[in-house]
């Protein structure tokens, strides 16, 4: 074999090898306009939106800074506002920190608040039903329904764990009367590199065999939980755009110390999955400017700080991601699908 | 003319000197005395946004008002009291981070009988009341301000939150924001069994 012949072996062995080792898939995840709408919001935040059955959207505005202005609003399918469902409060069928909405089977909408209570509200905004969360009691920051299982998971953060260092994540699953039936912790103990308790923001869904993923917003971690059994899966989420908060005692945390830091990190704000993708935005608290990391089901990452048109608010069952933009109209509410951009067949 | 030098004192320049020196000094301890005041004041003020306390013009409304209690019935606090009493003021939304709290005034109920321990329990109904009373093991009554105005007319800055107060004269001895960590709980039972005893 003359030398020309064996550097063109050599050759020929690295670009195999760098076609079959490197990732395909990461350059290969893109997004792609299905539709759009237009709400006519001009005011307040589009922090979550739900697909009802009956074409109109649900949407869920919650600003910490302006909490008596927090909604859950009906959307036509003209973008009109057509009702708002309760209102701000503590009491039964109110909402005093609106973290998260689910839409039932029937089309029943589900507010999880923090102030540790569960309302069904009707579409009609009529209220059927209020849950006190206490046995055992914690803040809600997310309600995920599997109807398919008759259960619910809620997650949130042990108020009593709130200045452990080993984190106070918590999810439990109740039936959908209300009684609970078990917990689903601890999550992850070697994750957590101190307590990072005032920014914790959990937030989860299911993929279609019921099983739990979940992130909380100061961790690069995303934890596929598996219900029959129990067990908890970490998979790092790489990503360069995310900042973690820094690790700060809550005793120490003023809001003059939040608003000068609160511009320098990011969170992982939500997760998706649609069926075969999962999805977890990356935010910063006071920007728009989104990046997704995107997973297999099997927790493989895809795609790392995929640039996204907002902030991802929802999925729809489609598979489709829901993302919000502000304009001087309104607020734009893109329907996006994950593709493959010339995937290998 | 002479043309002598003038007489120079020793240590009459170090002297000029150490008097600048000292100006200096003086200036600023004042501006760091100015700094102080200055912080100390946003600070105050800082506390009085988060703290204000709640207003005793307000009790004897508490103690007279008509109010449903978790076991049913209609009761006047007023009624239930003794000369001493430690309102417990919340809503069913912060018994996951008061629950140690709670423990806390069984506690003080037990050390203390002379000092009746109640409930008011705002922003709920009576089934909930009765709920987050079974939940939690609260062995106090607890009367419900269902729509906060109680508490709104008290001036109650956030909950739970703590007063230790004087039914005949209707003052507050003492009042508690919540509790956030074992030591702040264990200086509230200190001063609380301490009530009455120096």
């Amino acid at each position: 074999m003359t030398l020309f012949q064996r550097s063109l072996a050599l050759w020929l062995a690295i670009f195999v090898g760098w076609a079959g080792i490197a990732s395909p898939q990461e350059a290969r995840i893109g997004l792609t306009a299905v539709r759009q709408s237009l709400l006519l919001k001009t005011s307040g935040r589009v922090c979550q939106v739900h697909a009802l059955s009956v074409g109109q959207l649900a949407v869920r505005d919650f600003d910490l800074a302006k909490e008596a202005a927090q909604a859950l609003e009906i959307y036509g399918l003209d973008g009109r506002l057509k009702k708002k469902i309760g209102r701000f409060g503590r009491g039964p069928g109110h909402y005093y920190r609106l973290r998260d909405i689910d839409v039932s089977t029937q089309g029943d909408l589900w507010a999880a608040d923090v102030d540790m209570r569960l309302t069904r509200f009707s579409v009609q905004g009529a209220v059927r039903e209020t849950r006190l969360v206490q046995r055992p009691g914690f803040p809600v920051h997310d309600l995920a329904l599997d109807e398919a299982r008759g259960v619910y998971f809620l997650a949130g953060c042990d108020g009593e764990k709130m200045e452990s260092a080993a984190g106070c994540e918590t999810l439990h699953r109740y039936d959908l009367k209300g009684n609970y039936q078990r917990s689903f912790l601890p999550l992850d103990l070697k994750t957590r590199p101190l307590s990072t308790a005032a920014f914790e923001v959990f937030s989860m869904d299911l993929d279609r065999s019921g099983r739990v993923f979940m992130v909380d917003g100061p961790l690069p971690v995303l934890w596929r939980i598996e219900p029959t059994t129990g067990a908890v899966l970490r998979f790092a989420v790489k990503s360069k755009v995310f900042v973690p908060p820094p690790a700060i005692p809550l005793a120490q945390i003023t809001k003059e110390w939040l608003s000068k830091t609160v511009s320098t990190f990011s969170r992982l704000e939500q997760v998706e999955v649609v069926a075969p993708y999962v999805v977890v935005s990356i935010r910063k608290p006071t920007s728009e400017v989104t990046h997704l990391a995107v997973f297999d089901t099997a927790g493989r990452q895809l795609a790392v700080d995929l640039p996204a048109p907002g902030p991802l608010v929802g999925s729809t069952a489609a598979g489709n991601l829901l993302f919000a933009r502000k304009t001087p109209k309104g607020f734009e509410i893109l329907e996006q699908k994950i593709v493959r951009a010339g995937a290998r067949k | 003319v002479s043309t002598a030098p003038a007489a120079v004192l020793p240590g009459d320049g170090r002297a000029r000197g150490g008097g600048a020196f000292y100006a200096a000094c003086i200036v600023a301890l004042l501006c760091c005395t100015a700094a102080l005041a200055w912080q100390t004041v946003r600070l105050r003020k800082a506390l009085d946004n988060d703290f204000s306390g709640a207003d005793p013009r307000a009790l004897p409304a508490l103690l007279s008002a008509p109010l449903p209690s978790a076991a049913g019935r209609t009761v006047r606090l007023g009624d239930l009291l003794q000369s001493k009493a430690l309102i417990f003021v919340f809503t069913p939304g912060d018994c996951a981070a008061c629950l140690p709290e709670m423990e806390d005034l069984e506690r003080i109920q037990a050390m203390r009988p002379d000092i009746r321990v109640v409930g008011l329990m705002a922003h709920t109904n009576a089934d909930e009341a009765r709920q987050t009373a079974t939940n939690f093991g609260i062995s106090f009554p607890v009367l419900v301000d269902a729509d906060g105005r109680l508490l709104a007319a008290l001036r109650i800055p956030k909950t739970p939150w703590k007063m230790v107060i004087d039914t005949r004269q209707g003052r507050i001895y003492f009042q508690d924001p919540p509790s956030l960590t074992a030591l702040e709980r264990q200086a509230f039972v200190d001063r609380i069994t301490r009530l009455g005893r120096e």
